[in-house]
């Protein structure tokens, strides 16, 4: 890590969320900052021996948390934080002077189902509720055309999430194109991806429309979505990161940089306790870098 | 090699898109006008229930001014009374209305606010679709539209153009304020609830081309709005006036809350709103017209290239009951039992031979389950023959269930055949129709050698496609919700209650397909709660039907109803679809059916004496290669 700098967390159940408390011993000029009590609307972070409570959607209050720190980079660290909280926290990141980084840590493994069903193989969620915008993203102008829509689900293992999704949304046919990490974390992972998605992929056809983006890889996806954009340039493009983290941050930055029609669209997953295994490859995304990137650039 | 569309790919186009939703521009192609339209195009605020597939989307679609435009183009817009404008809740916007940063009244007004401005755009975004359809200048009075922007917080104006765009501008605003909603609530200038459409309403409604007329506001998918939003949009429904009215779309129990945001103030059918239950509208007869000209619609647009038949009836034939029979042999199934009767009877000889092969299977039938001989049941049958034929007349369609009950590894044990039987499976719902329609379409394709529809859809490929289209909404149920796992092991632990029970069916009532929540003093109030929001979300996914029951407890709670599976899964599990007999289940039963469902299948049968038989469904996964 470049030092000085502030690292924010958060811990979970998770092996992959517990590295900060080892290295907060061997760097010394680095601010551990971590984020606790996350719910849907705010969370909570312990600076300095203080508390302080920060609502998602005030930007004062993530400008000040940001603000505050004394380090000119800021590692946020995306594992343990609940990605509607480090959306609008990267957001109000990228905003100021601070170079940015987010730290992903993959697992080894995700917990498979003691109790397997079609679409769930895996306990990593353990319940979702209603379909949201992630907060501070929200869309709420006027529709006027609703066949002018591309939804657009960055997959993971869970086919119920994906089921639940196009239920709740609706979008129009043909314009369906689900993005599966390719290649995944793992060699196998996206081949889960599609036992997983089996039943909604198979209606409809959708599998004829998958894309591909690598499964670690935020350029990847936000060049996918890019794409998918300049196919269908007077279209709403709705994101639902149903998937990996580093595809959310890609859908994040797709968001943030390609203008006025791109939504965010959610589901508030309950993470199953303990639903992965073991650490894998620690990854740095220089987000303050890619966002400076100019537009057309290739992953 | 040519490009030109297979049969199969035709059949995708015309059947397999059965999404309202998704048929794009050919919805309006397609447009099938249901029995009860003519009365969504009154002025009275309507309510359209029903759930997905029910053609809800299709018929607000087909009201609304491009709909109507589409489907009557000799009839200019300048004729109608009417204008409806679409508008579909998306429930990842409307979610953004809450949050603990503000008190609930406050969020009902930034609510109203906000579907002000969406109303008023649609309204505005329809008179310059007026203006270039029709060809006439919509003019508006400067002092009128200035006070519809003065209402609305937004710049003035000079015409509906100038209008649209500066709500567009107020909407960005607005959206910029609620996504910073923490820091800013205070910059939000509110308008007054309803204000300004009425304002816009009476504006155009004083110009002599659109005097008398009314807008619509079609508002699909209402389950999607919180119970608080409910309200807002309740408010305005129940002080509408001459110029504008409502039509809701909604599913089954999607509407929780009819009160207004005034106290005690609650709207009512039929002072304030015209119910129309799909359901309840297109019952059996009506459903099969309504879905026979859907598909016969379809058809016509199939190419000429392809021989098929004008009528859709015609690719679906079914068979009678006793055609059943008779294909599953029961005159050798009855040649034993039959031959007794003509030894022990000899004088009723003549009598024996002219009965029906599965009347004298229905005496052998009654008297295994009256634990007697076939002799003494036809004894009874001679002194009381009109009593007989009327309890055979219950019987007769049940027996067909339990003619191939004993038999080990059959992949058909029972036939879902015919137009008629497909329109029942369906439930009333379009989707399901046409998904049927298309799987056995698709399937005949596969199995017929020469690929042609010219011959009708065999009776098991009709029963194979039946299967499996309940067998994709089995596995559809559990994507549908949070609950969607739990719903499709409820759905497949009654399934086989009820295939078990049509299966052996000797000594019991026939047709054994609906089940009542028994209150009993040990039923905990935790369990009859889950129980309750079980089979509620049950019946808006569809996935049960649920119907008034015979005991009124005067109480709106799971007592109150009597329920059934949705008829498609009868096809999966081998009972009956029709309505018929009810059996009762504790809601300890419901939840042991998901929690420890292998047990409490057995434990639910032995209270009628059945015995569980797995193998009865084995062959139902077997089917579709898990």
């Amino acid at each position: 890590m470049q030092a000085p700098a502030t690292y924010i967390y958060a811990r979970s159940n998770e092996e992959r969320s517990i590295h900060p408390y080892s290295w907060e011993n061997g760097h010394s000029r680095c601010r551990f900052v971590e984020v606790k009590d996350q719910d849907r609307f705010q969370f909570a972070v312990e600076k300095e021996g203080r508390r302080e409570e920060i609502r998602v959607r005030s930007q004062s209050e993530l400008a000040y948390l940001i603000e505050s720190l004394p380090d000119k980079v800021v590692y946020i660290d995306i594992t343990g934080i609940e990605s509607h909280i480090w959306a609008p926290l990267i957001r109000t990141a990228i905003g100021g002077d601070r170079s940015v980084m987010a730290v992903y840590v993959e697992p080894k493994d995700y917990r498979h189902s003691l109790n397997p069903t079609e679409g769930r193989l895996f306990d990593i969620t353990d319940k979702f509720t209603e379909i949201s915008s992630f907060p501070g993203f929200a869309k709420l102008g006027s529709v006027e055309d609703e066949s002018k829509i591309c939804f657009v689900p960055l997959l993971g293992f869970e086919g119920n999430r994906l089921a639940n999704a196009i239920e709740k949304i609706d979008p129009p046919a043909g314009k369906i194109f689900p993005v599966i990490g390719v290649p995944g974390f793992r060699a196998d992972f996206p081949f889960n991806t599609y036992i997983g998605n089996r039943v909604s992929l198979a209606k409809d056809g959708l599998w004829k429309d998958v894309r591909f983006a690598i499964a670690n890889s935020p350029i990847s996806a936000w060049d996918c979505l890019r794409t998918i954009a300049g196919e269908y340039p007077d279209h709403l493009i709705k994101v639902a990161p149903l998937g990996t983290r580093p595809h959310a941050l890609g859908a994040v930055l797709f968001a943030l940089t390609d203008g006025g029609q791109v939504e965010l669209v959610y589901d508030n997953p309950t993470p199953a306790r303990q639903r992965s295994a073991g650490t894998g490859n620690i990854l740095i995304y220089d987000v303050t870098s890619m966002v400076a990137m100019p537009s057309g650039t290739e992953a | 090699m040519t490009d030109e569309p297979t049969l199969e790919e035709h059949l995708s186009t015309l059947f397999g898109d059965t999404r309202a939703e998704w048929l794009g521009e050919r919805i309006f192609d397609l447009f099938t006008e249901p029995a009860y339209f003519p009365e969504l195009e009154k002025r009275r605020p309507c309510v359209l229930v029903g759930g997905r597939g029910t053609g809800k989307t299709t018929v607000l679609r087909g009201l609304s001014y491009e709909g109507r435009y589409a489907l009557t183009p000799s009839a200019p817009p300048s004729t109608w009374s009417y204008f409806g404008l679409y508008y579909k809740v998306n429930t990842n916007r409307v979610t953004a209305f809450s949050g603990p940063e503000l008190s609930d009244n406050r969020w009902a007004r930034i609510f109203g606010h906000y579907i002000n401005l969406i109303l008023c755009d649609s309204i505005s975004r329809f008179m310059l679709w007026y203006e270039d359809t029709v060809g006439t200048s919509a003019q508006a009075d400067p002092e009128g539209l200035s006070a519809v922007c003065e209402s609305l917080h937004v710049e003035p104006a000079e015409d509906y153009r100038g209008l649209s765009n500066r709500i567009k501008m107020a909407l960005i605003r607005f959206e910029s304020i609620v996504n910073n909603i923490g820091d800013r609530a205070g910059d939000l200038k509110l308008s007054a609830q309803g204000l300004p459409i009425d304002l816009l309403c009476e504006l155009i409604g004083a110009s002599p081309e659109f005097s008398g007329k009314a807008f619509y506001f079609l508002i699909d998918e209402y389950e999607s709005l919180s119970p608080l939003q409910q309200r807002v949009l309740n408010t305005l429904i129940k002080h509408c006036g001459e110029r504008y009215s409502f039509k809701i779309g909604v599913r089954a129990l999607g509407w929780d809350i009819h009160e207004t945001l005034k106290p005690g103030e609650i709207l009512e059918s039929p002072a304030d709103y015209a119910r129309i239950d799909i359901s309840e509208r297109l019952d059996e007869d009506r459903f099969g017209t309504f879905a026979l000209d859907v598909c016969n619609n379809r058809l016509r647009y199939l190419s000429p290239d392809f021989t098929v038949p004008t009528d859709i009836t015609a690719l679906f034939p079914g068979l009678s009951d006793d055609a059943e029979a008779s294909h599953w042999g029961i005159e050798d199934i009855v040649s034993e039992p039959k031959e007794a009767l003509l030894e022990s009877f000899p004088e009723s000889a003549f009598l024996i031979r002219a009965m029906d092969p599965l009347e004298i299977y229905f005496l052998h039938f009654w008297a295994k389950g009256a634990n007697t001989s076939i002799e003494i049941a036809f004894k009874d049958f001679l002194a009381s023959p009109e009593s007989w034929r009327t309890r055979y007349g219950n019987y007769k369609h049940s027996l067909l269930y339990t003619l191939r009950s004993g038999l080990q590894g059959v992949r058909t044990r029972k036939l879902y055949a015919g137009w008629h039987t497909y329109a029942n499976l369906a439930g009333g719902n379009i989707r399901y129709l046409l998904a049927l329609v298309y799987r056995g379409l698709v399937q005949h394709l596969v199995d017929a050698e020469d690929g042609e529809l010219a011959d009708g859809v065999s009776f098991e490929t009709q029963t194979t496609a039946a299967k499996k289209v309940a067998r994709e909404r089995l596995e559809e149920l559990e994507g549908l919700s949070a609950d969607g796992t739990t719903l499709a092991q409820l759905v497949t632990g009654l399934g086989k209650i009820f295939g078990t029970m049509a299966a052996q069916a000797e000594g019991h009532a026939p047709e054994v397909t609906q089940f009542c929540v028994t209150r009993n003093a040990s039923s905990h109030d935790v369990t009859a709660e889950r129980v309750d929001k079980l089979l509620r979300a049950g019946v808006m996914l569809l996935a049960l039907r649920r119907f008034a029951g015979t005991k009124p407890t005067g109480r709106d709670d799971i007592h109150q109803y009597d329920y059934m599976l949705h008829p498609l899964f009868s096809a999966l599990f081998d009972f009956s679809y029709r309505k018929k007999r009810r059996t009762e289940l504790g809601p300890a039963d419901i939840m042991g059916l998901i929690e420890s469902q292998r047990q409490t299948v057995v434990n639910i049968l032995s209270r009628s004496n059945r015995k569980s038989d797995e193998t009865l469904f084995g062959d139902q996964l077997m089917l579709f290669g898990t």
